[in-house]
């Protein structure tokens, strides 16, 4: 009697173990499939996890900060100078680039082109930075209450960084562009040559669907191309620091390293983009 | 049975340790899985039921906070906690250095796994490059993993009959 209670409980622990194995394993081909909609269990996790991620980090950067201020200042000076430089070079190509958006501005006026896409932003602040070897991730404090939707682009100083992979009501995930599921629509500037943005883990980005003849070469600036809507046109990506047409096939590698670091985030601003109706 | 509170109050400590540990020291740049530990440690004590809903809970918030696909560590944690399980009637679990080899195979093992299944789904990256940090993770977080054990077990697992079990 007590041997067969014993079974009994033993094939009941084993059906468990079997049906947990078999519920994760669906879960992970679900998360590898593409889906729309953020489930219910993961607004949870998420919305619950804020506000202490949130209160960890910004203790993280008060100490990081105290550390590199007053503790760390080896190389500063040097650091300072190269930046003057920087900025007074920056400043000089700002201006030329005012120039020529002026121009432009004007011949879009003669064309009567009009804007397709309209921007706002909201400003976000990073509760959570996840640099995993194989995933790249940030957790901003903001959600859809705040207006945040799933593929809004998210932008730092230097650029784009990432998409929003997942809203909860007051928190979201982000997905970076070095991160391997990331694609993004992108162009040379230079050539107006199209490709898709791919992340590449630690080695930054690649642009793949390349043919060899087009013509790229290293320090070519990659921006997005805007085609889908969701990226705003002409928003930088980063600097291409290696072309390569070796091997087989008909596409050319292309490094892609993005400016911005991305271990240093501490706010950012996600764009919504709308579609203006046609008249 | 083990006391919520507690639990809750010790996994905050792993995660604010860990998060210090690997953003001021490295700069963010390791990132040291040490809830792996505590889908261990459920192995190890707890009852099977809430144990392995423990390592799936676990994972599952893994997953939702920090990974860009759902389901990688939700499976790897349950995995981890069957091992642990099956290990735990065979041999003898409080050796530190037993333990740390333990955690440095699993971790290893979660790495191989996500190496696999990025290569499958992206040929074109090159995975190769991340196998010495993988493998300097595991290490760490496996010598670290005796002392988190230990303190897991002191504050979690009251003695009973000379002995710490909670099944």
């Amino acid at each position: 009697m007590l041997s067969r209670k014993r079974n009994w409980r033993a094939l009941g622990i084993g059906a468990f173990l079997v049906l947990l194995v078999a519920f994760s394993a669906m879960l992970l081909v679900d998360g590898i499939r593409p889906s729309t909609e953020t489930g219910l269990p993961a607004l949870v996790v998420l919305e619950a996890a804020a506000p202490a991620t949130g209160l960890l980090q910004k203790t993280l950067d008060g100490l990081k900060r105290t550390w590199e201020r007053y503790l760390f200042l080896v190389g500063l000076e040097e650091e300072n100078r190269r930046l003057k430089k920087e900025q007074d070079r920056l400043l000089a190509e700002a201006s030329r680039y005012r120039e020529a958006a002026l121009e432009a501005e004007r011949l879009r006026g003669l064309l009567q082109l009009r804007a397709a896409i309209e921007h706002s932003g909201i400003a976000a602040r990073v509760i959570q930075r996840n640099m995993t070897i194989f995933f790249k991730t940030l957790l901003i404090d903001k959600g859809t209450a705040d207006g945040v939707e799933k593929g809004d682009a998210v932008i730092a100083e230097a650029g784009i960084i990432g998409r929003v992979l997942e809203a909860s009501w007051h928190s979201a995930k982000v997905l970076l562009l070095v991160d391997e599921n990331s694609s993004i629509d992108c162009l040379i500037q230079r050539t107006r040559i199209q490709g898709i943005l791919q992340g590449g883990g630690r080695a930054g980005c690649m642009m793949k669907y390349v043919a060899k003849p087009l013509d790229v070469q290293a320090g070519d600036t990659v921006v997005t191309a805007g085609l889908a809507g969701r990226f705003p046109k002409g928003l930088y990506l980063g600097r291409v620091t290696d072309v390569s047409k070796a091997g087989e096939g008909l596409f050319q590698r292309i490094d892609v390293a993005p400016r911005t670091d991305l271990h240093r985030i501490e706010e950012v601003l996600v764009v919504q983009a709308r579609r203006e109706s046609p008249p | 049975m083990i006391r919520p509170l507690p639990f809750l109050l010790s996994l905050l400590a792993l995660v604010a340790g860990q998060a210090i540990l690997t953003d001021l020291l490295f700069g963010g740049r390791l990132r040291l899985e040490l809830q792996v530990v505590a889908a261990i440690f459920a192995g190890f004590y707890l009852p099977v039921v809430s144990g392995g809903i423990l390592s799936f809970v676990l994972g599952y918030a893994t997953d939702i906070l920090a990974a860009s696909v759902a389901g990688v560590h939700t499976l790897a944690y349950v995995i981890i906690y069957l091992m642990a399980r099956l290990v735990t009637l065979n041999i003898y679990r409080s050796h530190p250095l037993f333990l740390a080899l333990f955690t440095f195979l699993c971790l290893l093992g979660e790495g191989l796994f996500q190496l696999a299944l990025s290569a499958l789904r992206h040929p074109s990256a090159t995975p190769a490059i991340l196998i010495p940090t993988m493998l300097f993770q595991a290490l760490l977080a496996g010598a670290l993993s005796p002392l988190i054990l230990g303190f897991l077990k002191s504050t979690l697992v009251p003695h009973r009959h000379g002995k710490r079990r909670l099944d």
